[in-house]
């Protein structure tokens, strides 16, 4: 019942129109019954009375003579009248008759007899006057109305109202189910029908119902076509935005999914959060590798130089900068080396995002052209551009202070000119070069060799400290310089190597100095007749071997 | 002459209209015991609500036939009702079982002989008809 209420608009109006039906019923049914009790003690009223006045003459006869049989006649003949309930006919303070209703108890106690209007003190008295002297009281008629009958009589009235407006109100309220069931919630469950099947993408729309075309369900209909109107469209506006994101997202995802670039986002501990399959091509990892482990990849494969990572890191985030470096690290997969670019610039959040380029071939090139730069194309020694290089980077490292020492050794060979002369440039190159092949299968791979230019090379002999080992390796080289060199069949030279060496101790040097010292020492060779070797006096060697020998 | 006609006729015609006017008294025997009775009391014998005269005895009042015109004068002068009226008046009474009608006599004559010889008689003839015999207990014109 409840649930029906709740949900049935059909119900609830015929509830409520029963409800207010009843309330008012009662309410009119009270008022009716006051009125009618009112017009009922009226009415028993006027019908005593009349029964008075059409015994009044018998009454005042019967009281004139005192006649008891006539009194007692009469009393009885007036309680014939349903409205009176009890006769007395007083004659001069003594009851000349009395006549009584047995009061049939318990009948009709209705719950409207204990309303009020009806008082049971309503006792009519009328005066009885002699027949032959209208002045001389003989007696008088005392008369109980019947109150039961009055209320009774009310009642009955009453109830037919009460009747009749209960038929109004089940009248009215089946009429309200009527009209709201015709007019309202068939429409309205119509419409919520056509709304369950109905298929707004295909431009389905709500049907007008017959007859609503002009008042409030149509105005409804309307509004519910214009709602899903605009919600499709809406709807569209949002799938083409959609699809439009998708398209743009599927964009940046082909890029990133096909980029030849490493794509890689990272936190600031440095482990991956996301990357891309070109940086997991660069670095040889695949995804099955588990999550820890592609997560520390950058890390691990930077083992070693993981500090200017996270200095990298530390500026990008701090000072919001794009940070950029070259790292040259090992795979772990293949023995083979890499050189790779990392940027690394900020997002949001702490992410950092990185790019990753190979540029191992760049690196191979560039590192080909310096190559190129300090290499006698000749010999394929250093030229004068890569000594001045291994010099200054030297003299860097000694400053710095993290050095043993080194020796630098002067040569300039002997009777080359002559060889060059009288045989041509050719055979003096291939002298040249057999010199410097020479050379550098004496001195340790460690050592720099390089040829300045014409007959003149430089050895560096480095983190060497003693003298001996140093005059041992110029004694060789001297040794080996001499040796005649076949150049053909019929052609054999011989040359020579006038040797001046330097020497620095583990400290800062001025390699100006170092050369013309050694300069110097070697042109003193050759002044002193060639093919020999001069050490020269190391004042600032703190080194014990070190100092003059021939 | 013409004049003398006219009080002729009017004192002719008075004299009818005042003997229309029954010029009734109330009588008793003298040996009644009553003096002089009011109207109300008259009343109360006649029309049966005092049985009893003050003396005691049993009341007898007499009546007259309806065929006397002294009975509705005298009804007329004493309640001022008409036979029927009085004659319903009794029916009602007798219905009851209780009252009887005064007894019926058939002339004045009558009635001075019953009131004459018993002491409890009350009749009523004309003013002109009394004698030693009764005793005038009512006049209606006093």
């Amino acid at each position: 019942m409840l649930r029906l209420l709740r949900t049935s608009i059909v119900y609830r109006s015929a509830f409520i129109v029963l409800g207010i039906a009843l309330l008012v019923g009662i309410f009119f049914a009270l008022l009716s019954y006051h009125f009618s009790a009112q017009s009922e003690q009226e009415q028993a009223r006027q019908r005593m009375q009349a029964s008075l006045s059409t015994v009044e003459n018998t009454a005042s006869i019967a009281c004139f003579v005192l006649d008891q049989n006539l009194a007692g006649e009469l009393a009885r003949g007036l309680l014939k009248n349903g409205d009176i309930s009890r006769v007395q006919i007083i004659s001069e303070g003594k009851v000349l008759a009395q006549a009584d209703k047995k009061p049939v108890k318990g009948s009709d106690q209705s719950a409207l007899a204990i309303l009020p209007g009806i008082s049971p003190s309503n006792q009519l008295v009328h005066e009885v006057y002699s027949p032959f002297n209208p002045k001389e009281k003989v007696c008088e008629i005392h008369l109980d109305p019947n109150i039961d009958f009055i209320r009774e009589q009310s009642t009955a009235k009453a109830r037919f109202i009460v009747y009749l407006l209960l038929l109004q109100a089940l009248a009215m309220a089946s009429a309200v189910v009527y009209v709201v069931l015709t007019m309202i919630t068939r429409p309205i469950k119509n419409i919520s029908d056509r709304l369950h099947t109905l298929a707004p993408e295909s431009g389905d729309k709500l049907g007008l119902p017959d007859g609503n075309e002009k008042d409030e369900i149509g105005q409804l209909v309307r509004d519910v076509n214009t709602l899903v109107a605009s919600l499709l469209k809406t709807l569209n506006e949002e799938r083409t935005l959609r699809i439009q994101h998708a398209i743009g997202e599927k964009k940046f995802q082909t890029i990133f999914e096909n980029a030849e670039t490493g794509i890689f986002q990272l936190n600031f501990s440095g482990e991956l959060l996301s990357y891309n399959p070109a940086f997991l091509r660069m670095f040889s990892l695949d995804d099955h590798g588990g999550k820890d482990i592609i997560a520390n990849a950058l890390t691990s494969l930077l083992e070693g130089q993981e500090l200017r990572l996270h200095l990298m890191i530390d500026a990008a985030i701090n000072e919001a900068r794009i940070m950029s470096d070259d790292f040259y690290i090992q795979l772990a997969s293949s023995s083979s080396k890499k050189w790779i670019n990392l940027v690394i610039s900020p997002a949001e959040d702490g992410i950092l995002q990185g790019l990753v380029n190979d540029i191992t071939e760049r690196k191979s090139q560039e590192e080909s052209a310096n190559q190129l730069a300090v290499t006698d194309h000749l010999t394929g020694i250093n030229n004068r551009l890569g000594f001045e290089k291994e010099i200054s980077r030297l003299s860097r490292e000694y400053a710095n202070g993290n050095a043993q020492g080194f020796f630098l050794l002067m040569i300039d060979l002997d009777k080359f000119k002559q060889v060059n002369d009288s045989h041509g440039h050719t055979v003096g190159d291939q002298v040249l070069v057999h010199f410097s092949r020479l050379v550098s299968n004496t001195v340790r791979r460690s050592d720099f060799i390089a040829r300045l230019g014409g007959d003149e090379f430089i050895i560096l002999l480095k983190d060497l400290t003693y003298l001996e080992k140093a005059e041992e390796i110029a004694q060789k080289i001297i040794t080996l310089a001499s040796q005649p060199i076949v150049i053909n069949e019929t052609l054999c030279v011989q040359i020579g190597a006038s040797i001046g060496i330097s020497y620095t101790g583990p400290n800062e040097f001025d390699a100006n100095d170092l050369l013309r010292q050694a300069d110097a020492a070697m042109y003193e060779v050759k002044r002193s007749g060639k093919n020999a070797y001069r050490v020269v006096h190391l004042n600032s060697s703190k080194h014990q071997q070190a100092n003059d020998s021939i | 002459m013409k004049a003398l006609c006219h009080l002729i006729l009017c004192l002719g015609f008075w004299g009818c209209c005042h003997a229309a006017q029954a010029d009734l008294v109330v009588i008793a025997n003298p040996q009644s015991g009553i003096e002089k009775l009011s109207k109300d009391e008259v009343i109360n014998l006649y029309m049966g609500r005092n049985r009893k005269l003050a003396s005691g005895m049993n009341a007898m009042p007499l009546d007259m036939t309806a065929a006397n015109t002294e009975k509705a004068k005298f009804y007329a002068l004493l309640v001022n009702k008409n036979l029927p009226e009085i004659n319903s008046y009794w029916a009602r009474l007798m219905f009851s079982g209780q009252g009887s009608p005064p007894m019926q006599v058939e002339s004045a004559d009558e009635v001075m002989d019953i009131v004459s010889s018993n002491k409890a008689a009350i009749g009523y003839i004309e003013r002109k008809k009394l004698d030693k015999r009764v005793r005038m207990i009512y006049d209606p014109t006093q």
